[in-house]
C-alpha cells in the first residue's frame, strides 16, 4: 500500500462565499475552481495540484471527507481489497465527480469520517509559476503567507481503532501518541509521508473534525499571521503564539465563519520511512498539557471539548 | 431587549441587548464572560436551552445544534443568536464574571 499523502480537506460550511473570503484573504490560499454543486475549490501556494480545500454549501460545519493521494493508479484496487477485507465498505468514486482529480476509493474510518483515495490531480501549478519563477515564496496574495495543507486532526471515541485501521491496513506510521495510566491511547499522530504527522486522532465525539493546518515557511510567517488575525480580529485560541510540546511547532489557532478551527504553523520535524521504521514517542496522560501546549502547560477547557 | 442566564449552582445574571446585537456581543459588553471556542456558530460551546422568549439568525448558525430533528436537544448557539423577544436561557457551561479590575473603572465612562 502506498498512500502518499494528505491532499485535502472537504469542509462543510453554512455560508460559502464568506467562507472563501477567510480562506482567501487571512489563510492566503487562491480559488482554483468552482462547480454546478456549489463547491469552492482552493489551493495554496506551494502545491501544484488542483486544490487542497473543497467547502460544501451545508446546513452544519465539519468534515465531509478527507483526500488522501496513493502512489499508483493500481494502489486504488490494492486499497479497496484491504480495506474491504478489514470489514469496512468501500465506495468507487468515478473521474469527474469532484473537480481536478480523478477516480477516487471512499469509505468512513472506524471513528465515522469519511476518507478518500485516489491518485491523478489535475494541476494548477506553483503561485509563482512553472517557467523560469522567483526562487521566493508568492508574498502577493492577501493573507497568511501558508505554503501548503499539512495536516488535520479529526476526533474519536475510541482513537485506538483508528491507529489500527491506519498502521495495519493503510500502512501509515504511528510517530507519537499519548497513553492513560492503563495504556489506552488518548491521542495519536500518523504519517503516511515524510513528516511527523498527516492525520492525527483526538479524544471526542466520533465523526467530527478538530483542526487542518496550514504549514508556513518560519516561526516569522505564523507572527506575521498571528498579526493578521488580530488585524482582521478573527476569533482565535486565547493561547497563541504559541508552541506545542508534540513536535515542539510554533502555532496559533483560529476558527473560520463557520467554526471549522485552523491552525498556522511552522517547525515539525521530519519522520520519514517505511511503516513502522520510526519507533512513536510515547506521551504519559498526566504529562500531556505539556506536550499540548509547552509554554502555558495547560489545555484550554474547550480545546479538544469543541469540535465541528 | 433583556436576556437573562441561567445555569444551576449560579446567580443569574440579566443583562441588555441591543437590537441586532448577538447575546455574546451583548454579555460581553455586560462583563459577562461566556464559555466559547469557535464564535462563528459551528462547534456548540455557547449553547444553551431557552426557556422564554425567542431568538433568530441573521448570520447562519450549524443546524447540528438547532435542528431537534437532528437528534441535538435544541439548543440555542449564543454566539449568533439575536434576541426576538426577551430571552432567558440556560447555558450548557457556566460563565464568569469580568474582575472589576482599577484600571477598568478608570477606562468606563
Amino acid at each position: 500500500m502506498a498512500v502518499s499523502r494528505f491532499s485535502y480537506a472537504s469542509m462543510n460550511v453554512m455560508d460559502v462565499e464568506a467562507a472563501v473570503r477567510h480562506y482567501i484573504h487571512v489563510v492566503g490560499l487562491r480559488e482554483t475552481d468552482r462547480d454546478s454543486d456549489g463547491r469552492v475549490y482552493l489551493q495554496a501556494a506551494d502545491t501544484q495540484d488542483h486544490h487542497c480545500l473543497i467547502l460544501n454549501p451545508a446546513k452544519t460545519a465539519g468534515v465531509e471527507h478527507l483526500g488522501f493521494k496513493v502512489n499508483d493508479p493500481a494502489d486504488l484496487d490494492e486499497a479497496a481489497a484491504a480495506v474491504t477485507a478489514y470489514g469496512i465498505a468501500v465506495t468507487r468514486v468515478p473521474a469527474g465527480a469532484l473537480k481536478g482529480q480523478g477516480e477516487g476509493l471512499r469509505f468512513a474510518l472506524p471513528s465515522g469520517q469519511d476518507m478518500l483515495l485516489y491518485y491523478h490531480a489535475d494541476k494548477v501549478g506553483y503561485l509563482t509559476g512553472m517557467e523560469n519563477p522567483n526562487p521566493v515564496s508568492a508574498h502577493s496574495t492577501p493573507g497568511g503567507r501558508v505554503t501548503h495543507l499539512d495536516h488535520t486532526l479529526i476526533s474519536a471515541q475510541n482513537p485506538q481503532d483508528d491507529v489500527k485501521f491506519l498502521t495495519e491496513v493503510l500502512d501509515f506510521s504511528l510517530t507519537e501518541k499519548v497513553v492513560d495510566p492503563a495504556g489506552n491511547t488518548l491521542a495519536a499522530f500518523l504519517t503516511c509521508g515524510h513528516t511527523m504527522h498527516d492525520l492525527a486522532i483526538g479524544p471526542g465525539p466520533d465523526k467530527h473534525f478538530h483542526h487542518m493546518a496550514f504549514g508556513m515557511d518560519s516561526r516569522t510567517e505564523v507572527i506575521h499571521g498571528v498579526d493578521l488575525l488580530k488585524e482582521k480580529a478573527v476569533p482565535a485560541l486565547e493561547y497563541g503564539i504559541t508552541r506545542h510540546g508534540i513536535a515542539g511547532v510554533t502555532t496559533i489557532y483560529f476558527h473560520d465563519p463557520s467554526g471549522n478551527r485552523n491552525e498556522f504553523y511552522n517547525g515539525a520535524y521530519l519522520a520519514p520511512g517505511a511503516p513502522g521504521w520510526v519507533p512513536p514517542i510515547v506521551w504519559q496522560a498526566e504529562h500531556f498539557p505539556r506536550g499540548a501546549f509547552y509554554y502555558e502547560n495547560a489545555v484550554p477547557e474547550a480545546f479538544f471539548a469543541e469540535v465541528t | 431587549m433583556r436576556v437573562t442566564l441561567r445555569h444551576a449552582g449560579q446567580s443569574e445574571v440579566s443583562f441588555a441587548c441591543e437590537a441586532d446585537d448577538t447575546v455574546l456581543a451583548a454579555a460581553r459588553r455586560a462583563g459577562v464572560t461566556l464559555h466559547v471556542a469557535c464564535e462563528q456558530g459551528g462547534c456548540g460551546a455557547c449553547r444553551a436551552r431557552i426557556v422564554e422568549g425567542a431568538v433568530h439568525y441573521p448570520v447562519p448558525a450549524s443546524s447540528r445544534w438547532l435542528d431537534e430533528a437532528s437528534g441535538s436537544e435544541c439548543y440555542t448557539l449564543l454566539c449568533r443568536a439575536v434576541p426576538s423577544r426577551p430571552l432567558v436561557v440556560e447555558t450548557a457551561h457556566p460563565w464568569r464574571q469580568q474582575e472589576r479590575a482599577p484600571l477598568s473603572r478608570l477606562m468606563d465612562k
